[in-house]
């Protein structure tokens, strides 16, 4: 590989950059005509081969300047300064019809949201076909980008002697193929055959398995180089457009690709769909690739394995990845080169480690701190230096010890919940025998991946779903005797923060109607003290009162969540269950919430269930933590016992996927 | 996708039980006595007056009315009308006309109303967008009966381009105008739900993965912002065909159509109820044979619809 990288670098310094954007300036026009500069006078360079990350929060006029490469800007933006050069060439001022020959076959992209980026009405196939096709792709053969086409003339053990050794193999020759690789093997008295058959299968994939590298693999396993390529050239002679669409997809990760291929997207889970978005992002072989927080909408272990294959992938292919996210840690796991945006400018751009260890710019400095993955590593660099944690853990209650041995607020019992499913006799089991308890004052966490059965826990815990069997009991009392008056103060004690803070609030309500919905539901004071209850309430999750007379889409996602918590605060609550509250929020907004979760907790002593996908998040505010996959629970322990002993492979597995877990940092 | 099919088609037994004994029970409280309506003004004899009672089975109490016209219309027997005509005998001269007429309308208001909200939606903002929009308000606030005379006035009267009324056995000429005035209403819906669909679809994130693969525009458009926008107004066509069927009323009156729409009118003023309810029951089927129709379409259109 040392070879290969100083090769690249060659490359990089004998190509030039691949895009080198300057002092780019888009802005925006709002109704009123006014112009709303949303990336000012911004530069960043890709180099051949490069993974560059941009990051920043949201708004911060990353996905801005990676539209404005694309020429995509949405609504009203346009490109108003600066330059935008591709290989050397001007592409900013491009009408839409020169830039739809740069796009898909130059650029690539893929996108942000796998559920909505694939029109539902379409094959899954189809719209990989759409991609070639719109290019004029020739699908019997791989197109390859300059840099892999020099990586590949230097690698001495095949010859590449013209552009046929570039053809695929075809679903229709494979297996002719296969039997003459068998016959060749055991003609030239190769021995496990079969070890080198399997080997073989796996590896030739029609429609992405090029003639060189099939005769390169039989003469690896022992076949006499002319025998192999007489095998290579009889039988491997293009694709089809079938083959070519599953070769796509089967190389980026989807396994029984052609089967797949003619599935609709509502078939798909979100981990395939993005493998698909992947496919067709890299399906004309673009140089470059812009990869739009591509993971962040999906699980850490899929994100992990999804990432791991785009970063094989595009390292085979030789392509450049312009790689867009709001986590640090993910960035600089990742890429090699990180950009910084902050309010539509670059404020630093170094080397990922460099940007790590010594960041200079003070939201820099910002972002090290509140990325959750690199915070967790904090934890445990600071523990293997024997230093006192609590200090990094600021949640922490004081006298917590004492706190350790009182009574359990809420308690779950074998607690099991079944669904039916459609044309289906037997039942579903999205929970199964699961039991755990909430010490009063303190954090739970549940973790897992989607459809472990962690929010229908948290449903079943709020009343909101019946348990099959299994047994709940707050203050000591089951929870399945309660008559609706009952229910009733335990809702005023037991209070929901949602995922969603788009979805929880209701848009046609005042922020102030809202927050005092549950007080004037309960009956509680009159409407002058309610309204100053709101204030206080306002107050303590640090927002102005001004925010009272607006409306929820007025407001950022992590001001709705910070509403949505001043309303489950409104009653005074014991027990607060957070479902993947912090989840759909950005990192440094993240970070704030989980401080003033941490802070009320402090004051007012409060429980929490916190379900969540994202361990990093668990190491920031738990106690204990329970890891459930499947609907059973795994492994049960304090925070500090998960983290460092895992006892699990699926804990393990989880721990592994957190981004940039093990980088060094700078900031210690 | 079969045995929601028979579920559904079984389902149809009791709409059409319920809304032909609904129809029924309202004709037999109307008020007046239809055979005193039978002779108008001069008197009638109270022997002949029974005659017509028992013949009729006027005579009888509402339920056994109702079943009896039931049993009869198991056998296709529906009965004579007052004047002595076969009742099957009427809808036959009628119903081919209101056919013609509907499925007119229904050209009228799928391809202009398709057309322009296209026209409108793809650019969005421009003067013929104003336009067009200002127009399909109109047509949906006016009611019918005034766009009509509207039309009747400059397209027929004034300009003399088009035949004001139709009479017996109306040609295409003839039913021009009516089939305007009475695709007009859905064709202003139709043309704001495809603008407003297409401007929803144009800013889809899958449009803009469309255009970053290298699509040009018009491919994107037809592939992705046109099949996507025209699933629901498909929908809205086929349930509308039903509607229009029923909406042949008003323009039949207007244009003196002797359709199933004029003749349902005389029918309800002359109180027979026989002629009513078997009108009524054939609009019904027709409704409901449209929706599942149109139901059946959503899921071909619409891959993520499936029955079961």
């Amino acid at each position: 590989m040392t070879d290969n990288q100083s090769i690249i670098a060659a490359q990089q310094i004998k190509q030039g950059p691949i895009l080198e954007v300057k002092d780019l300036q888009v802005d925006f026009t709002t109704d009123t005509g006014k112009a709303v500069h949303a990336v000012r006078n911004s530069s960043f360079s890709v180099y051949p081969g490069q993974w560059v990350a941009i990051v920043g929060e949201s708004g911060s006029g990353k996905s801005t300047s990676a539209m404005a490469v694309l020429g995509l800007l949405p609504g009203t933006g346009h490109v108003v300064g600066g330059s935008i050069k591709l290989e050397g060439q001007e592409i900013a001022g491009l009408s839409q019809k020169e830039y739809d020959k740069l796009r898909g076959s130059k650029i690539g992209l893929v996108p942000q949201d796998p559920m909505s980026n694939l029109n539902p009405v379409w094959r899954i196939g189809t719209q990989v076909k759409e991609a070639l096709d719109a290019n004029n792709m020739d699908v019997s053969k791989e197109k390859r980008s300059k840099l892999a086409a020099a990586l590949a003339s230097e690698d001495s053990s095949v010859a590449l002697k013209g552009e046929d050794d570039e053809l695929f193999v075809a679903s229709k020759d494979l297996p002719a193929l296969l039997d003459a690789a068998k016959a060749a093997l055991e003609k030239n008295g190769v021995k496990r055959v079969e070890e080198e058959m399997n080997y073989f299968r796996d590896e030739w994939v029609p429609g992405s398995e090029t003639r060189w590298r099939v005769a390169k693999d039989l003469i690896d396993a022992g076949v006499k180089d002319d025998e192999a390529w007489a095998i290579a050239k009889k039988y491997v002679l293009g694709s089809t457009m079938e083959d070519r669409i599953a070769g796509l997809l089967s190389e980026a990760g989807l396994p029984d690709a052609a089967t797949r291929a003619r599935q609709f997207p509502h078939e798909f889970s979100g981990g395939m769909r993005q493998r698909a978005l992947i496919a067709i992002g890299l399906a004309c072989r673009p140089d470059l690739l812009i990869a739009d927080e591509p993971t962040s909408a999906l699980d850490v272990t899929v994100q992990k394995k999804i990432l791991d294959h785009l970063h094989m992938l595009t390292d085979s292919l030789g392509t450049s990845v312009l790689f867009i996210t709001h986590d640090l840690g993910l960035a600089a796991e990742r890429a090699q080169h990180i950009v910084v945006m902050y309010k539509g400018q670059v404020v630093e751009s170094g080397p990922s480690l460099e940007v790590l260890q010594h960041p200079q710019h003070p939201y820099t400095k910002r972002l090290v701190a509140a990325a959750p993955s690199l915070a967790s590593q904090r934890i445990i660099s600071a523990k293997e230096r024997g230093e006192n944690t609590d200090a990094l853990l600021e949640h922490k209650v004081a006298g917590e010890n004492e706190l350790a041995k009182s009574e359990h607020i809420i308690t779950v019992e074998h607690l099991t919940k079944e669904f039916k499913l459609p044309r289906k006799k037997e039942m579903f089991k999205a929970v199964d025998d699961v039991s755990f308890s909430v010490k009063r004052g303190t954090t739970l966490a549940i973790v897992g991946e989607s459809g472990s059965g962690k929010s229908t826990v948290a449903n079943m815990v709020l009343h909101l779903l019946t348990p099959t069997s299994g047994k709940i009991t707050y203050e000591g009392r089951d929870t399945s005797t309660f008559k609706a008056k009952d229910i009733l103060d335990f809702r005023r004690h037991v209070q929901p923060v949602f995922q969603n803070p788009y979805g929880s609030l209701d848009p046609m309500y005042s922020i102030f109607r809202s927050i005092e919905e549950p007080l004037r539901i309960h009956g509680i004071g009159d409407k002058k003290s309610r309204s100053k209850r709101v204030r206080e309430l306002l107050d303590m999750v640090e927002m102005p009162v001004s925010v009272m007379g607006r409306y929820p889409n007025e407001l950022s996602g992590g001001q709705r969540q910070r509403i949505a918590i001043a309303r489950a605060m409104a009653l005074e609550p014991d027990v607060i269950v957070c479902d993947e509250a912090v989840s759909a929020l950005d990192v440094l907004v993240q970070d704030q919430v989980l401080r003033l979760l941490n802070d009320l907790q402090a004051e007012k002593g409060l429980s929490y269930l916190f379900i969540t996908h994202d361990l990093a998040v668990v190491r920031q505010i738990a106690d204990e933590v329970v890891v459930m996959q499947h609907g059973r629970l795994v492994e049960h322990a304090t925070t500090d016992e998960v983290f460092d002993h895992p006892q699990k492979q699926y804990t393990r597995d989880l721990l592994d996927a957190i981004p940039g877990g093990k980088l060094q940092l700078g900031l210690d | 996708m079969g045995r929601y099919l028979l579920r559904r088609i079984l389902q149809m037994i009791p709409v059409v039980l319920g809304t032909t004994l609904l129809i029924y029970a309202l004709v037999f409280l109307m008020p007046g006595d239809p055979v005193a309506a039978m002779f108008g003004a001069k008197p009638v004899q109270p022997a002949v007056a029974a005659q017509i009672r028992a013949e009729y089975n006027l005579d009888k109490p509402f339920i056994i009315q109702y079943l009896l016209f039931l049993k009869n219309a198991l056998t296709f027997n529906f009965g004579k009308t007052f004047s002595g005509q076969q009742v099957l005998a009427v809808i036959g001269r009628a119903f081919p006309v209101t056919v013609k007429l509907a499925i007119m309308a229904f050209v009228f208001e799928a391809v202009f109303g398709v057309v322009f909200g296209i026209i409108s939606g793809l650019k969005k903002g421009k003067w013929y967008d104003t336009v067009i929009l200002v127009i399909s308000l109109l047509l949906i606030s006016v009611p019918t009966f005034v766009t009509g005379f509207v039309m009747q006035y400059f397209l027929g009267v004034q300009w003399h381009l088009l035949p004001i009324t139709a009479g017996p056995n109306p040609g295409f000429l003839d039913l021009l105008m009516p089939a305007m005035v009475l695709g007009s209403v859905s064709m202003a819906s139709i043309i704001r739900l495809t603008r407003s669909e297409i401007t929803a679809n144009i800013a889809e994130d899958y449009v803009r993965t469309a255009r970053a693969k290298g699509m040009s525009n018009k491919m994107v458009v037809l592939r992705h912002v046109l099949r996507n926008s025209l699933i629901p107004v498909v929908t809205y066509l086929g349930a509308d065909l039903g509607a229009l069927m029923g909406g042949a009323m008003i323009s039949e009156r207007i244009f003196n159509i002797q359709g199933i729409g004029n003749t349902l009118y005389q029918a309800i003023n002359r109180g027979e109820g026989t002629l009513v309810v078997s009108i009524v029951t054939l609009m019904v089927l027709i409704f409901v044979v449209c929706n599942l129709i149109v139901d059946m379409l959503y899921a071909v259109l619409d891959p993520r619809i499936r029955y079961q």
